[in-house]
């Protein structure tokens, strides 16, 4: 299953990549992905405008790219992938974060090196 | 995860003028000065413009949620301990890029590429969280901050910087 993290700006490296930092998880130890196997390039940016942008109440924000990784990668991190969020159409969680932060830095790494790739929105 | 006595040569030189600077930075960053043989100050503009970089980071996480549901906003203490993090690392280091954790820890990145990597993620308890890759080693640990900036911290540093 191929899976995207949508970014802003501030989240792209001048180099570049992404900053693993953006796969770090919510106080629930859940990180938000969507499913995106089979979806069209175009309407991967409108799930991000529908899902991601209109959804955000505390300020505007644009999407600038995404974070794109198979489950491979993610449970090659030690991770694991929730992969249906019922309430959330295409939605699904990266579960399985340790509770020490230095354990989920390495396990952002590790998810990076194992394949997630900066995809930049055209 | 092993520490390496290996200078790099790199541009840093001691300098007792560095605010917060502790022993053993001020030991990392003779190290640093003795392997490369030429200073770049670490002046105290210098240290302004990286704390305007933080702060434009944090004032995009300044309120619950603003990464979606169930983050937190950037910890208050997180970012003043972040200031005192950046006061203590020698003269001469690098900027990192910043990040805001969902969980409201402050993320410093030094990224050079091939393996050459270290996050650094400071709490609102003062607790230094890193993971670090070289090469083939990999490394990750939780140190207190006091002051001065971790041993362990500036071995890593040293070894992710790239050679001149």
């Amino acid at each position: 299953m191929l899976v995207s993290h949508f970014l802003e700006q501030d989240e792209i490296k001048r180099n570049g990549d992404f900053k693993p930092a953006a796969l770090l998880p919510s106080r629930t130890l859940r990180t938000s992905v969507f499913r995106t196997d089979d979806v069209a390039e175009a309407r991967i940016w409108e799930i991000a405008d529908a899902e991601v942008v209109a959804k955000r109440t505390d300020r505007v924000i644009s999407i600038h790219g995404r974070a794109e990784m198979r489950d491979s990668a993610i449970s090659a991190a030690g991770l694991a992938l929730d992969p249906r969020i019922p309430e959330r159409e295409a939605h699904a969680d990266i579960i399985g974060w340790p509770a020490e932060v230095d354990e989920r830095l390495d396990r952002a790494l590790a998810i990076r090196e194992a394949g997630a790739y900066l995809r930049l929105r055209a | 995860m092993t520490v390496t006595d290996d200078p790099r040569s790199l541009p840093f030189q001691a300098r007792d003028s560095t605010p917060g600077m502790g022993s053993e930075a001020k030991d990392l960053a003779r190290r640093f000065g003795r392997a490369h043989g030429h200073s770049t100050a670490y002046s105290n503009a210098s240290r302004l413009i990286v704390k305007r970089a933080l702060a434009e980071a944090c004032e995009r996480a300044s309120v619950e949620g603003w990464a979606g549901p169930g983050t937190s906003a950037a910890e208050p203490m997180a970012i003043l301990y972040s200031e005192d993090f950046i006061d203590s690392l020698p003269s001469g280091f690098p900027s990192p890029e910043f990040s805001i954790a969902p969980t409201g820890e402050i993320i410093l990145e030094w990224d050079y590429g091939n393996r050459r990597v270290l996050l650094v993620s400071v709490d609102r308890d003062g607790v230094v969280s890193y993971a670090g890759r070289f090469g083939i080693e990999k490394g990750h640990a939780a140190v207190p901050f006091r002051g001065a900036l971790p041993r362990p911290i500036g071995e890593w540093l040293l070894r992710v910087f790239p050679k001149r």
